[in-house]
């Protein structure tokens, strides 16, 4: 598969702050792509110099085979949700879209046709004619989302997309980044590791500006030969001695029961273990309520990002 | 500067979307009242005594003679004031300064309509210390609100400088021909003193002159938004620039004569000299504000091509 987005040994310091430190990996072409971290771990930084916001201090970006700091060969073909931009305050929304329509290179009933689209996209349709600040923040979220989406790029940025959204809205993006799968390629950073491991088949994970592990997700969270369950009830400690003896089991990690994590033994094949398992749980009374093969992403994210710390993941 | 990457469609498209939201935003508008506040001020201070004579006497019962007098005199203090040549303690050069002053004195007060010279001698001096009340948030606001983001991933940053540097000069530019027009209208209409043929010359002349001597201030000003996070700061600091060089030349020439020269940093010690009679010297002046332009235009773009955004 070949890379949209390539990063070289990309370096960026902040005065005394390292924000990224020699950070490499490519971004596959039509590929959903998330960028994790904890917070301060570097991922707007990132975003803001493949966007050519921030000029590096060492490394190289391309962009489909493109150097971004000279957008003009871009023309259109990369977009973006910046974190934390605002529009124009006094200056309509659908004005504000047309303009960077025009600016792709579109006349202006085109760009204004395509900006309306947009706008009936994200459900901002009614709200053309207003100003910037008179949306509220969700709504500024969505302009942002659409103005990202508008006109055909090939590849999109989307830092943080949900965040400050309400459920509703948070789907409906998610939703919208679903349906341009193989159309285009989507580079998302999230607090959401659910939403992260739902949309991407790809992830990049930074940790104090350095690069901790990217990969597919399928080979991320199938790296292990665990088993993450929750039951009907908690296990005490004779059935969890009953499971292991009935199942090939090695370890079984209790700590947030009624959620186990059953580490399975090696050397059986995975679909026998896995009927042993509910076997052995049925036979106690136990019913499986939800089921996951291999780590969760989170799970994951939480190894290699130092435990705790790297649960507080936030915008970076 | 890298001009090779400059998109004509793009430029236009920037700058008229710019004229717009600074129209919108407020900025523009304090500039245009501030300017044709300060115009129309200048203005009545140098008319209103003549028409208060007038008043006081009727144009009909004064000379051709009295009402030249008249103007002459209501204008020359003014002119006076600002050609003043610098003191130098080499009498030759003491001497060959005065005469060309008065040369000069001469071209605006009788030559020309001495009421009109006096008024674009004023604006010559003082629309640059107005400049950054409609040039400081060129880009700075923008910088500092991150909405710059948006624009920066279709079309180069060159483009984006550019159209805002030439939409500031253009608005800029504008609101100086409104108000040379209707000082000119009200010189012509209502005091009617000068030939109409006159006044529209000599206004045109005026126009260019203020224009020509205020897009380098306008440029100083598109470098230090590019330079800047906040429009405040920008404003802040584009006054102090501009202010800051005059006040730092006048007032360090009293201690060291040579400091005046410190107002060659800015188009200062040459704006005046786009209204000499001499073809030559206004030339020197035109290349010299076209200069001032370009470097500052070059500082800005350099800036605004190679800083975080």
């Amino acid at each position: 598969m070949s890379a949209a987005v390539r990063i070289a040994g990309v370096s960026k310091r902040f005065g005394a702050q390292l924000a990224l430190d020699g950070v490499t990996f490519d971004v596959p072409a039509q590929s959903v792509f998330g960028l994790l971290g904890p917070n301060g771990a570097g991922k707007t930084t990132l975003f803001s110099i493949v966007a050519s916001f921030l000029k590096p201090d060492a490394g190289t970006i391309e962009v489909l085979g493109k150097d971004p700091s000279r957008i003009s060969e871009l023309a259109g073909r990369l977009t973006i949700l910046p974190q934390d931009a605002e529009f124009q305050r006094n200056t309509p929304i659908l004005e504000q879209l047309i303009f960077f329509r025009m600016l792709d290179g579109r006349d202006r009933a085109a760009a204004e046709r395509e900006a309306l689209d947009c706008l009936e996209l994200v459900g901002l349709h009614d709200y053309a004619k207003r100003s910037a600040r008179t949306l509220s923040h969700g709504m500024q979220k969505r302009l942002g989302i659409a103005q990202a989406f508008l006109g055909q790029p090939e590849v999109i940025l989307l830092d943080e997309p949900t965040a400050g959204l309400d459920p509703a809205n948070a789907r409906q993006i998610r939703d919208l980044v679903a349906s341009l799968r193989k159309r285009a390629t989507i580079v998302v950073s999230s607090h959401n590791l659910g939403e992260i491991q739902e949309l991407c088949d790809h992830v990049a994970i930074l940790d104090h500006g350095r690069l901790v592990t990217a990969g597919p997700v399928a080979d991320l969270t199938a790296g292990a030969r665990e088993l993450e369950m929750r039951l009907s009830r908690p296990l005490d400690s004779a059935e969890i001695a009953r499971l292991t003896g009935a199942a090939p089991v090695d370890a079984v990690d209790a700590s947030n029961a009624p959620d186990y994590r059953l580490r399975l033994a090696a050397h059986v094949d995975w679909d026998a273990a896995l009927a042993l398992v509910l076997k052995a749980l049925l036979d106690i009374g136990v019913v499986p309520r939800r089921m996951h093969e291999g780590r969760s992403l989170e799970r994951h994210f939480l190894e290699v990002t130092g435990g705790e710390r790297g649960a507080r993941a936030d915008n970076g | 500067m890298d001009l090779r990457h400059v998109n004509a469609r793009q430029l236009g498209l920037i700058c008229r979307y710019s004229i717009r939201h600074s129209l919108r935003s407020g900025s523009a508008l304090v500039y245009l009242l501030l300017a044709v506040f300060f115009g129309l001020m200048v203005a009545n201070s140098i008319i209103a005594p003549f028409e208060a004579q007038v008043a006081k006497a009727g144009l009909a019962g004064m000379s051709e003679t009295e009402v030249e007098e008249a103007l002459v005199g209501f204008a020359r203090p003014a002119v006076e004031w600002v050609i003043a040549p610098h003191r130098s303690d080499d009498p030759a050069k003491q001497l060959a300064a005065e005469e060309r002053t008065r040369r000069w004195g001469d071209y605006l007060l009788d030559e020309r309509p001495a009421v009109l010279s006096a008024i674009f001698l004023i604006l010559l001096f003082g629309m640059p210390l107005l400049i950054p009340f409609g040039a400081f948030n060129q880009t700075a606001g923008d910088i500092g609100s991150r909405s710059l983001r948006y624009v920066l991933l279709r079309t180069e940053r060159m483009n984006i400088f550019l159209g805002r540097l030439l939409a500031t000069a253009a608005f800029t530019v504008a609101v100086q021909a409104v108000v040379i027009a209707t000082i000119a209208l009200y010189l012509w209409l209502k005091v009617g003193v000068y030939a109409g043929a006159a006044i529209a010359s000599w206004s045109v002349r005026g126009f260019l002159a203020i224009a020509v001597s205020g897009v380098p201030y306008v440029a100083v000003c598109a470098w230090i938004s590019a330079a800047r996070d906040s429009a405040m700061t920008s404003l802040v600091v584009a006054n102090a620039v501009i202010g800051g060089v005059l006040l730092g030349a006048a007032v360090g020439a009293f201690a060291w004569e040579p400091a005046r020269l410190a107002a060659y940093v800015l188009p200062w010690g040459v704006q005046n000299d786009l209204l000499a009679p001499s073809a030559g010297t206004v030339a020197i002046a035109f290349g010299a504000c076209v200069l001032y332009t370009a470097a500052f235009v070059w500082l800005g773009a350099r800036t605004f091509e190679r800083r975080d955004l």
